[in-house]
């Protein structure tokens, strides 16, 4: 995704004067181009991104963001973001063109709502008049939305919010809110979940192939271990559950006995269809490398340990070793590259034009009683 | 899609992933190691799905050709071809994995060793890299070479039939020079596989828009309706490019337009386009019925032949203005080839669908520029209520544009701004690159991990190919017979001979200019 993109703006337009001027920019983006030989200018708008800023760093951050997004992703990105002083909304307006393929420039745009005293509290009633028809809201809390002034209201413009469970403090409050926005029917992606996407690929390719499949079904042991600030905490487990709730749900798994803590390490039993029991475990490692809430390896054991697959993540090489000792298996570990997802992929992905993901809620459901101990 | 002679249960594990069937453990060996092909498609389509986790973490690929090269060297050039080449850029982790599924075994291929030493290889790659077993022979080597060299593995038992550990061959087309050799070809095939071991590559049809073609008819209520003799009044399929024969002179003294391109990419984008709905979407329900459209076409008679094809060679030109040869000038090309660059024709469909609307279909050399798109047009509005002097209404056109810019575009009439009632075409456009957040796959990755799942829907089928060729033959026949008086006959970087109007006969129609 190149970065490189024309910009025109106007500044401080005041609320009700947004679209008009920002006609105007697009006619003078516009105006005598083919004569000009500039390239033809095409408006190109996929959905509604609104952009819930706390500070004025996050707000730099996801208009930057955004602004290498919309290569990707063309949209109207409506950014919100509070300043103190006497109560007022102004805008900025910019428009965004990228070059493309046959001579094109495709071009989105960009408003930044500044709200100050009392506005702040009226988001909704902002933004409501300055969506694009016909194409989906897209409500995106780049910070722990506790935090953020989100009302009902606005949630319930939104088709999708996107949120990442990571940036909450605590790991069962992320998954309560989650849960409870679910339960409300509405759509969320959480970026968490999206960053297990490669360890999910990666541990059901081993059992793709005949000879392992079987093993999915005399499966005994799992454990999954992540990094965490200090050994031993739970902080940042949340994709860590995730995972769990996810191999658990796709095994039929019905959790036998709570969370049981010892060492830094808490244990889980899930009893399967098939009367089978798997013990799961989480492992908190001390952070040396990568980031608090990343995964660090995964291991499986089936069959009377007979047969064990690992998977372990070497952060500074970006890679992954992967193991697997079984009959039959190449003994050899092998390395697939594993690099660690950028915010800007992981966005673009959780923008990206699938449906409402229904294993998601199956997952937040299961991680929210595991971390409850049910 | 379901992949065929799969009985294993679907793993669960893989469900809600980008693909819910993932490839097995497998050996991709690629024959022609060496070659252009190699470099320019495979290498980076394999590396593309590697870097996207779409392949294996058990996986190798052994790439075997002519001539010694150390793995070493053998992974420098991959790497310099997949920098070169590649959708996704070789970067330093995800490289070096990739690099470590790599190796190389030289060897002739007529040489019984060569199958021997391959065959020691890959079980080293079983033990080592655990393959299980599994094979994909990729054979980027030119069609002549096919049937001997399958048979070499044949000899070697290295192409048992069976559905774990699976052996799988994907040829690339031609699949033979007309319908006497492509049957022939079959039967060669036959004789060491099955058919549900051979994999026909054609990769128009790994392309995204072809794809979405099943999509865009079958999906949407409000297209299948009008998709018939009722609603449309034509139909033109047009696949044009502006380079010549790039060096390639004397393979294409061989081919001509007509074997090169129509009869293999613009007949599945016929059969696509104009097929019946199949029950299920599965590999042989969709083939049955491309098979079935194609076997509905009129096949001309001799007689026919010249009033429903035309031919045409390019002359020197200019193109994005640079000056251009002749074809008859390129290196490897006959001063007197009677070779065509480009080919026109008017098909008609036998069938209740499709009874008396012409499909009008052109390939072409040094056109004016690269496009691929089949245009539907839609029958004009039998009565306009406005003024005769303020408007004249076009009918309305539908394309589907399969390269450059996949996408799909609806021109239709609008209201120009003012007092009097005048009427401008308009388009609405849908551009792939603009609409969905990720860049489509290529054709090729595509088609390779679908090989890798036992999904053969989107390769050719042996009664596939010959019914094609059966459509081509007599045209063939009549061209062989008369050698064209009038070569060359268009100006490079023109739309191609002023003859290929006469397809239109006297109906108000022309070719688009895309």
């Amino acid at each position: 995704m190149s970065s490189a993109a024309d910009v025109l703006r106007t500044e401080d337009v005041p609320l009700d004067a947004i679209e008009p001027a920002l006609r105007a920019l697009w006619r003078s983006l516009s105006g005598g181009a083919p004569a000009e030989g500039r390239p033809a200018i095409t408006r190109v708008i996929t959905m509604n991104l609104v952009v819930l800023a706390g500070t004025e760093a996050d707000a730099e951050h996801a208009l930057e963001l955004s602004g290498r997004l919309a290569e990707r992703h063309p949209s109207r990105v409506i950014l919100v973001r509070s300043r103190s002083g006497p109560e007022k909304v102004s805008a900025h307006i910019s428009i965004l063109c990228h070059p493309s393929d046959g001579g094109r420039q495709l071009c989105s745009e960009q408003i930044q709502l500044v709200t100050a005293g009392k506005t702040a509290l009226r988001i909704a009633q902002h933004v409501a008049p300055l969506f694009v028809a016909d194409v989906p809201v897209v409500l995106w809390l780049p910070r722990h939305p506790l935090l953020l002034p989100v009302d009902e209201d606005l949630l319930a413009m939104a088709d999708r919010i996107v949120v990442d469970a990571r940036s909450f403090p605590e790991t069962e409050a992320a998954l309560d809110r989650m849960t409870s926005w679910l339960e409300s029917r509405r759509e969320v992606v959480d970026l968490a979940w999206l960053r297990l996407e490669r360890w999910r690929a990666l541990t059901a390719q081993f059992f793709e192939s005949a000879d392992s499949r079987h093993d999915l079904d005399v499966l005994e042991e799992v454990e999954v271990r992540y990094r965490t600030s200090r050994e031993g905490s739970p902080e940042g487990r949340v994709e860590a559950l995730y995972f769990l709730s996810w191999l658990a749900s796709r095994l039929g798994g019905r959790w036998e006995h709570g969370a049981v803590r010892s060492a830094g390490v808490d244990r889980f039993g899930a009893l399967r269809p098939n009367h089978t029991r798997v013990e799961m475990s989480l492992v908190a490692v001390a952070r040396t490398e990568g980031a608090c809430g990343d995964l660090a390896g995964v291991t499986l054991v089936a069959d009377g340990g007979r047969c064990r697959y690992e998977i372990a993540r070497v952060e500074e090489l970006e890679v992954a070793e992967v193991v697997v000792q079984a009959p039959r298996a190449g003994p050899a570990p092998v390395r697939v590259g594993f690099p660690t997802s950028h915010p800007l992929e992981l966005l673009s992905l959780a923008l990206s034009g699938m449906p409402s993901d229904p294993l998601y809620a199956q997952v937040l459901r299961g991680a929210r009683a595991l971390a409850e101990g049910r | 899609m379901t992949a065929v002679g799969i009985e294993l249960a679907p793993n669960p594990l893989s469900v809600g992933m980008a693909r819910t069937v993932a490839p097995e453990p497998c050996a991709f060996v690629i024959f022609g190691a060496s070659g252009d092909l190699t470099s320019r498609k495979l290498l980076p389509a394999l590396y593309a799905l590697w870097h996207d986790l779409l392949l294996p973490a058990r996986f190798a690929v052994v790439g075997v050709s002519r001539g010694d090269l150390s793995d070493a060297a053998f992974r420098d050039k991959a790497r310099a071809a997949v920098a070169e080449f590649g959708r996704v850029k070789p970067d330093g982790a995800s490289w070096n994995a990739f690099a470590e599924c790599l190796s190389y075994v030289g060897g002739d291929f007529d040489d019984p060793n060569t199958f021997e030493r391959l065959g020691e290889h890959l079980k080293k790659a079983d033990s080592e890299r655990g393959t299980a077993g599994n094979r994909v022979y990729y054979l980027a080597v030119p069609p002549s070479v096919f049937p001997p060299l399958i048979k070499k593995l044949g000899q070697a038992g290295m192409v048992e039939h069976g559905e774990r550990p699976y052996t799988r061959v994907v040829i690339e087309k031609p699949f033979g020079r007309d319908l006497k050799t492509a049957r022939a070809l079959n039967v060669e095939l036959a004789e060491t596989l099955v058919e549900d071991q051979v994999f026909r590559m054609d990769h128009y049809l790994g392309k995204e828009t072809v794809q979405n073609l099943f999509v865009f008819r079958f999906a949407n209520s409000l297209f299948e309706p009008v998709w018939n003799r009722n609603f449309v009044d034509h139909v033109q399929i047009t696949v044009a490019e502006p380079i010549g024969v790039e060096g390639r002179g004397a393979f294409y003294e061989e081919a001509g337009a007509l074997r090169d391109i129509v009869q293999n990419h613009m007949m599945q984008l016929l059969s696509l386009v104009a097929m019946e709905p199949p029950g299920r979407f599965t590999a042989n329900e969709v083939r049955d019925e491309k098979v079935k459209l194609l076997r509905s076409v009129h096949i001309p008679t001799a007689e026919e032949v010249d009033r429903m094809a035309v031919r045409g060679q390019y002359g020197s030109g200019a193109i994005a203005g640079e000056e251009v040869p002749g074809y008859r000038q390129e290196p490897g090309v006959a001063q007197d080839s009677p070779v065509e660059t480009y080919a026109a024709l008017r098909l008609e469909i036998d069938n209740w669908r499709w009874a008396g609307v012409p499909f009008y279909l052109r390939a072409g050399k040094r056109l004016p520029k690269r496009v691929s798109e089949i245009a539907v047009q839609f029958r004009s509005v039998p009565h306009l209520p406005f003024a005769e002097r303020a408007a004249q209404a076009e009918a309305c056109v539908l394309v589907l544009r399969i390269q450059p810019d996949e996408g799909i575009s609806l021109r239709f009439n609008a209201k120009v701004p003012g007092f009097r009632v005048a009427l401008q075409s308009v388009k609405m456009d849908f551009r792939y690159g603009t609409s969905f957040g990720s860049e489509p796959p290529e054709a090729y990755e595509r088609l390779i991990v679908d090989c890798m799942i036992g999904d053969p829907t989107l390769f050719a089928r042996a009664d596939e190919v010959e019914a094609a060729w059966t459509l081509m033959d007599p045209i063939l026949a009549a061209w062989a017979a008369h050698r064209p008086a009038d070569f060359p006959n268009y100006e490079s970087g023109t739309w191609g001979p002023a003859a290929a109007a006469k397809l239109f006969g006297r109906e108000a129609r022309a070719w688009r200019r895309p």
